[in-house]
Parts: structure tokens; C-alpha cells; sequence
């Protein structure tokens, strides 16, 4: 054995095998500059980024609105609400009666609960707020309140109102 | 007088794993981003406790904004393109006025039968507008609509 390498016993090496070893140089490159760049554009889009869609509200209206549904008065509750958010209730053909809107899901709650026919008519002024339409709603989908159908605000349910505030 | 300098100690990091992570990130956001085309409007949305995600695409917004104008939105540049006219297409809404919103309407769901409808309405704007819109809808055949709300926090 004449060889340089192969004289000098080495304890790593496995088998007898020699093998050729390229010359490794190390290569640095500085990154430096890479990584700003990079997180420079990863919180530039972190920060654009909305990740949460928003949440809807669905809706199905009835699709011809010509068709009339009857419903026998005592299934049927009205409620209605005035330009300034107010909401008055009723059953039937009763006289309204105002309520408080915190209260509105619990007592929509009980009565479907004791009527399951119970079907809801939802009134509201047009010049109320959107936002009163999508709280109503809203109370009554939490209410479990499937049937609910909204009907345009007459003139006559106008005064309606408007008596009771007086009376 | 000679100092005594401290010897410096050259500290080499490894930084490859983190330029790894930062570039997977950075392509995972860059992939994510969808950038929106400018609002026409403010719009302050109103909060439910609806769970419904809006859909992502093949959606046809009307935005009702606080002093009562309607803007009809598409979210698919082609589409825009062609119902709005070249100029509009980067716009992502158009007011339209209340009588020609039922021809609009029908026109862009012949284009794309797919389209979903979607009411973005301010939440101080008058119901009566709403109304109005859902009338619409409802002589337009759309009977299937949603409402767009915020996660009301309790």
C-alpha cells in the first residue's frame, strides 16, 4: 500500500474503498438582502389580505306575487314597524301594541312554540332604516321563525301607528 | 495607550430555513391576494348573526348606498366588459337608476345564468329603497337572493 492517503488509518472511513473527493469550496452568499425583500412582500401582502368573506343573509321570496295564501287570523302574527325603528305586534285583526325589540325573540320564540302554523307578516315603514329590516329578520331566523313573508306598508297601517302613539 | 480589543467572534446564521419559510408564505399570500377593484361607494353594512358565506364567485352585487343610489356590481371583469360598456370595466359598480335596473338585471343573467344576487345595503339607507330593489327582483324572477351582513359580536 503506497498510497498517501490510504497509509494513515481512518476511522470513518467505510470498506476499503477509496473514493475521489472533489475539492468542496464553500460558497456564502450573503442573504441579507433576499430575506428583507421577501418579508418587505410578505407583509405587504399579509396586510392586504382579507381572508374573512362576509356573511349573508338568505332570502327566498315567493315567485309569482300574485298568489294569495290564506291563513286562518289566529296563525297569523303582524308586526310593524314605524320610521323611527319602533315595533308594534299583533294577532289577527287585534290592535297593534308596541314591543321591545329585545324582547322580540323570546316572544316570537313562545308562540311558535305553541303554534307551529304560526306565520309571521313583517310591515315596516319605508322610511325606516335597512338596518331595522335586517335586524327583524335576523331576530326572526333566531326565533327559528321559518314562515315570514314581508308586505309593503299601506297608508292605513301608517296612521295605525301613528294613533297609537297618540292614544 | 493600546486597547485592548475585544476579539470579535464572526456569528455566520444559517438563514435558509427562514428565507424558506418566508418565501412559502410569501407565495401562499401572493396566490391568495385578490385585489378589488375600487368601491363606488361607502358602504356601512349592517350586522346579523347569519353563519352564510357569501359566494366566491358569480356574484351580482347591488349596492344600496346611504342617500339611496343603486350601484349594480359584477365581480368578473369580462362580464363588466360587456354589460357596462369597455370604460366601466374597471369599475366595480355603476349606479344605475331605478328604471332601467330590471332590464340590467335580466341582461346579465342571460350573459351568465350562473350569477348569484347579492343586496349590499348601507345600513342607514331607507328600507323603501330596499324594497323597492327586492320588488324588482321579484318581477325579474330572482326570487333567491342574500343579504350581505356583518358577524353581529356579542
Amino acid at each position: 500500500m503506497a498510497g498517501v492517503g490510504g497509509g494513515a488509518p481512518e476511522p470513518r472511513s467505510h470498506g476499503k474503498k477509496k473514493r475521489k473527493k472533489g475539492k468542496r469550496i464553500g460558497i456564502r452568499i450573503d442573504m441579507t438582502p433576499l430575506v428583507d425583500v421577501a418579508f418587505l412582500l410578505l407583509t405587504f401582502f399579509m396586510l392586504t389580505t382579507s381572508m374573512s368573506r362576509p356573511q349573508t343573509m338568505e332570502i327566498n321570496l315567493p315567485p309569482d306575487e300574485n298568489v294569495k295564501v290564506e291563513i286562518a287570523e289566529s296563525n297569523l302574527i303582524t308586526l310593524r314597524v314605524n320610521d323611527k325603528g319602533e315595533v308594534f305586534w299583533n294577532r289577527g285583526m287585534d290592535a297593534p301594541e308596541k314591543m321591545e325589540f329585545a324582547k322580540l325573540r323570546g316572544f316570537i320564540r313562545e308562540q311558535v312554540q305553541s303554534n307551529p302554523k304560526l306565520v309571521t307578516l313583517v310591515k315596516i315603514d319605508p322610511k325606516a332604516k335597512y338596518e331595522t329590516m335586517v335586524n327583524i329578520m335576523d331576530e326572526l331566523n333566531q326565533a327559528e321563525m321559518q314562515r315570514f313573508s314581508i308586505a309593503r306598508m299601506t297608508e292605513q297601517d301608517q296612521t295605525l301607528l301613528a294613533n297609537i302613539k297618540k292614544g | 495607550m493600546p486597547k485592548i480589543k475585544p476579539k470579535r467572534h464572526g456569528v455566520l446564521i444559517d438563514m435558509t430555513p427562514l428565507v424558506d419559510v418566508a418565501f412559502l408564505l410569501l407565495t401562499f399570500f401572493m396566490l391568495t391576494t385578490q385585489f378589488k377593484p375600487p368601491e363606488e361607494v361607502q358602504i356601512n353594512l349592517p350586522s346579523s348573526n347569519s353563519v352564510f358565506k357569501l359566494p366566491e364567485s358569480d356574484v351580482m352585487t347591488l349596492s344600496l348606498s346611504k342617500d339611496g343610489r343603486i350601484f349594480l356590481g359584477l365581480d368578473s371583469q369580462r362580464l363588466r366588459g360587456r354589460l357596462f360598456g369597455k370604460e366601466n370595466e374597471l369599475k366595480a359598480g355603476i349606479e344605475v337608476p331605478k328604471e332601467k335596473l330590471a332590464d340590467m338585471l335580466i341582461q346579465a343573467r342571460t350573459m351568465n345564468p350562473k350569477l348569484r344576487t347579492v343586496i349590499k345595503g348601507d345600513r342607514d339607507a331607507e328600507y323603501g329603497i330596499a324594497q323597492d330593489v327586492m320588488d324588482i327582483l321579484q318581477k325579474t324572477k330572482i326570487t333567491r337572493f342574500n343579504l350581505v351582513t356583518n358577524l353581529k359580536k356579542n
